[in-house]
């Protein structure tokens, strides 16, 4: 489902340096599994978030995810690819100007869905995060907690074959942070391929799940954690 | 297209002035600043044109008349000067004529004169030559010259006059005007559409977010770019409404104006506001301007990659 060959990001400075956010990065994530990424504030995992999410390009190496190369995305194929994951951003990025509903149903409008059944599986979606109350309010007026929520809600409402999230339960109390993490884990016992990129160990520790470690723009060793 | 799409982006451009009026007023204004500006040198060039060109059509030729030519010689005349392809009219002016023309204009200056029947004519009779539209609205001073100089030596001719000064006075007017009018509305246009593009860039860039939330989610270049062309075609569309209401209430006082103020010039009666078909041509420019100015600016943000734009420079 995704993997990653000798992966290179790097940023130019403003003094003209290169510097590298990731460095030769190699990984594989299977289909149906479900892989924490833990490491260090600035170790990189944001970084290589938007490299599976598409939300940026690799500088070098080989990123496949869900079947598309992502260096090689074109203007046309890649909505295709964003249609097929499902994405948590750490700001959320909710569109002000919608209200909760029409934010959870974005996905399911630009695939062209209409009428009752996008009516029921978006409600059914805020149900799932318990925010069904608020479906007629502005992101403006929820807490951070609770746009959280909303743009988990966004994320899984089309099913999507591979969901990525970083830091999903930063905003929230541990007992939202667990019930967020259930949601995961009966997508991922769905189908869905689960990659959450967090620093939270705790949650990590409690979940019999595989881990990756990054540090300095450097994977680690993979390992298996048990509750 | 389906209605369907097209209700829901009006829809969403609808949302988007109501979320951000502010944004969306100051867009609006500065578009019809621009074009009442546009569409006042418009109205203005067009009405400069008229006047120019109906004083043109005053210009006329003079042909004095020798004291004893005769009749058949005045017929020959007026059919070669009929001939000329220049000519659009001739028109006899008898010695009499020529006299009550006179008394008539100087009237007010010797009333007398109106009266006085044994008043002598020291006028010869003449042939007013009418010219044909071309030569007398550019004001064509060589070929008027060589045309009075051709007609000075045909027999009967005692000499022609057709206002030389003037005529070349108005020719130098009528040919700076238009040179300077097209300059003008060149740079005024230009500036236009500079600020237009940018009052619709610094609108568009404010909702940066917006496109590349829609990049992320998966919606396709058309699906982003749509409501921002409805956007920018309904905003050209009512600038140029409130651009003609702006120009036409600056038209009604010009002529109060030249009515009460400038009478003398008898100029009101000559200007006129853009007849409809002129003014459906404006709004639809400014309409296809805002559209495109709207579709150009999202496209130079819209190419699925907005949002790693924001990331540090790549190396």
């Amino acid at each position: 489902m995704i993997s990653f060959s000798h992966v290179y990001k790097t940023y130019r400075g403003n003094e003209g340096r290169a510097s590298h956010a990731l460095r030769d990065v190699s990984l594989e994530i299977q289909k149906g599994e479900f892989v924490f990424l833990t490491g260090p504030s600035g170790a990189g995992k944001t970084t290589l978030f938007r490299l599976m999410s598409a939300f940026d390009r690799p500088s070098s190496g080989v990123a496949s995810v869900a079947g598309y190369e992502i260096a090689q995305l074109t203007a046309a194929t890649l909505p295709h690819f964003r249609r097929r994951i499902g994405v948590v951003f750490q700001d959320f990025k909710l569109l002000r100007d919608r209200t909760v509903f029409e934010n959870v149903a974005l996905p399911l409008d630009i695939r062209g869905d209409t009428g009752s059944s996008l009516q029921r599986r978006v409600m059914d979606g805020l149900d799932g995060v318990g925010l069904a109350h608020k479906a007629d309010e502005f992101p403006e007026s929820l807490s951070g907690g609770e746009q959280q929520r909303v743009a988990i809600a966004r994320a899984l409402i089309h099913k999507p074959g591979l969901l990525i999230a970083d830091e999903p339960t930063g905003n929230l109390d541990p007992e939202l942070s667990a019930e967020i993490m259930n949601l995961f884990e009966r997508a991922n016992a769905q189908g869905t391929t689960v990659f959450v990129a967090t620093h939270d160990h705790a949650m990590v520790k409690s979940r019999a799940k595989r881990v990756l470690k990054i540090h300095a723009g450097q994977m680690g060793e993979g390992l298996w954690v048990s509750p | 297209m389906g209605f369907s799409l097209i209700a829901q982006d009006l829809k969403q451009v609808l949302r988007t002035w109501r979320r951000q009026p502010v944004t969306a007023s100051a867009t609006l204004v500065v578009l019809s600043a621009s074009l009442a500006l546009i569409g006042f040198m418009l109205v203005t060039s067009l009405n400069m044109k008229r006047i120019l060109a109906t004083w043109g059509e005053k210009v006329h030729l003079s042909v004095y008349l020798e004291d004893d030519v005769s009749p058949n010689v005045i017929s020959a005349l007026q059919a070669k000067l009929k001939s000329m392809p220049d000519v659009r009219d001739v028109e006899m002016i008898s010695k009499k004529q020529a006299a009550d023309f006179f008394r008539e204009q100087m009237a007010s200056y010797a009333p007398d004169l109106l009266d006085d029947s044994e008043f002598a004519t020291p006028f010869p009779a003449s042939l007013k030559v009418h010219l044909a539209e071309g030569i007398n609205q550019d004001g064509s001073v060589e070929r008027m010259d060589a045309m009075a100089k051709s007609i000075g030596g045909l027999d009967g001719v005692e000499d022609v006059s057709y206002g030389q000064s003037w005529v070349r006075s108005y020719s130098s007017f009528f040919q700076t005007v238009s040179a300077g009018g097209a300059v003008i509305g060149l740079i005024l246009l230009m500036g236009s559409l500079f600020v237009i593009g940018n009052s619709v860039r610094a609108s568009i860039n404010q909702r940066r977010d917006e496109i590349e939330i829609l990049e992320l989610v998966g919606a396709s270049r058309e699906a982003i770019r749509r409501p921002y062309l409805i956007e920018g075609l309904i905003i050209g569309f009512i600038a140029a409404l409130i651009a003609l209401t702006i120009n036409l209430g600056l038209f009604v006082w010009e002529v109060g104006l030249m009515k009460s103020s400038f009478a003398f010039a008898r100029m009101a009666t000559e200007i006129r506001y853009l007849n409809p078909l002129e003014a459906i041509g404006f709004v639809a420019v400014a309409t296809m301007i805002g559209g495109m100015a709207s579709l150009f600016t999202v496209r130079s943000l819209n190419d699925g990659w907005a949002a790693a734009r924001r990331v540090r420079g790549d190396a």
